[in-house]
């Protein structure tokens, strides 16, 4: 399996279940409730930020 | 909807057996989640019929009046916050000294975890709490939840990292060891949320 692929799985499941979180919010209107979704969605974003940079780093070295 | 989250979280089950299959083997898949699956049965016996924490909604895929996502939830959950705070670190958790910060960051990431799930349920009254303290995030949402995610995820995690210290022993005696500490993981997983509802009390009475 592609090795970039293979590191997104742990963080495209969350992207899935947030997807269904935010699609549910707007179909509810639960405006309120949205804020909710953005810091899992940050620190996603952050652990596979260092992740990628890693495998690039390697990829150089 | 509801049928759509209970399917989504088993094909998140079936996607993170793929990813942790590939990354460590097939032996750690079999540990790792069937002591999770039994974690998940003791957790919501404990924390939703003796301790009536919260009780469930409509849930169409249940097993003795237990939702059947309930029972890999926790499992995979802990496997996202492991793989996280191992991507974070640079380091793997297992092999890790004692003292290491991969724990904080596994309850960090549940704690985020539990905001935008419990927000999701919420809407479609999945799961109805009934704490002790008044103290809540948003609607009947207690202040509680986000540390009863937190605690099971390390609970867990610790629990899987002691037993497994020892080199050597085959995954069908380290499945047995583990399954049988998920009795006193959940035991002390009631102590602490009681320990975190008084404070939660206490603080915001």
């Amino acid at each position: 399996m592609n090795k970039l692929l293979l590191t997104y799985l742990p963080y495209g499941v969350i992207d899935l279940l947030l997807t269904l979180a935010i699609v549910s919010e707007l179909i509810n209107k639960r405006y309120d409730l949205l804020w909710a979704n953005l810091p899992i969605l940050i620190w996603g974003l952050i652990s596979l930020n260092k992740t990628v940079r890693k495998m690039r780093d390697d990829l150089v070295d | 909807m509801i049928w759509l989250i209970e399917i989504s979280l088993l094909l998140v089950t079936g996607i993170l057996i793929v990813h942790a299959s590939n990354v460590y083997n097939s032996s750690f898949v079999k540990v790792f989640w069937i002591s999770g699956i039994i974690l998940g049965f003791f957790r919501e016996y404990a924390l939703g019929e003796v301790m009536n924490l919260y009780t469930y909604g409509d849930f169409h895929i249940t097993f003795f009046g237990l939702p059947i996502m309930y029972t890999v939830f926790w499992t995979n959950i802990a496997y996202i916050g492991l793989v996280w705070s191992n991507n974070f670190l640079e380091r793997e958790y297992l092999k890790a000294k004692p003292f290491d910060y991969h724990l904080p960051l596994i309850f960090l990431t549940m704690v985020l975890i539990a905001f935008f799930f419990e927000a999701l349920i919420s809407q479609y009254q999945l799961s109805v709490w009934n704490p002790d303290s008044n103290s809540t995030l948003w609607g009947n949402t207690p202040l509680l939840a986000p540390f009863a995610y937190g605690w099971t995820a390390v609970l867990f995690i610790k629990s899987l990292k002691l037993l497994s210290k020892e080199s050597q022993q085959n995954w069908q005696i380290l499945v047995l060891k583990l399954s049988l500490a998920q009795a006193p993981v959940v035991l002390i997983l009631a102590g602490l949320l009681l320990l975190s509802n008084l404070a939660i009390i206490l603080v915001f009475s």
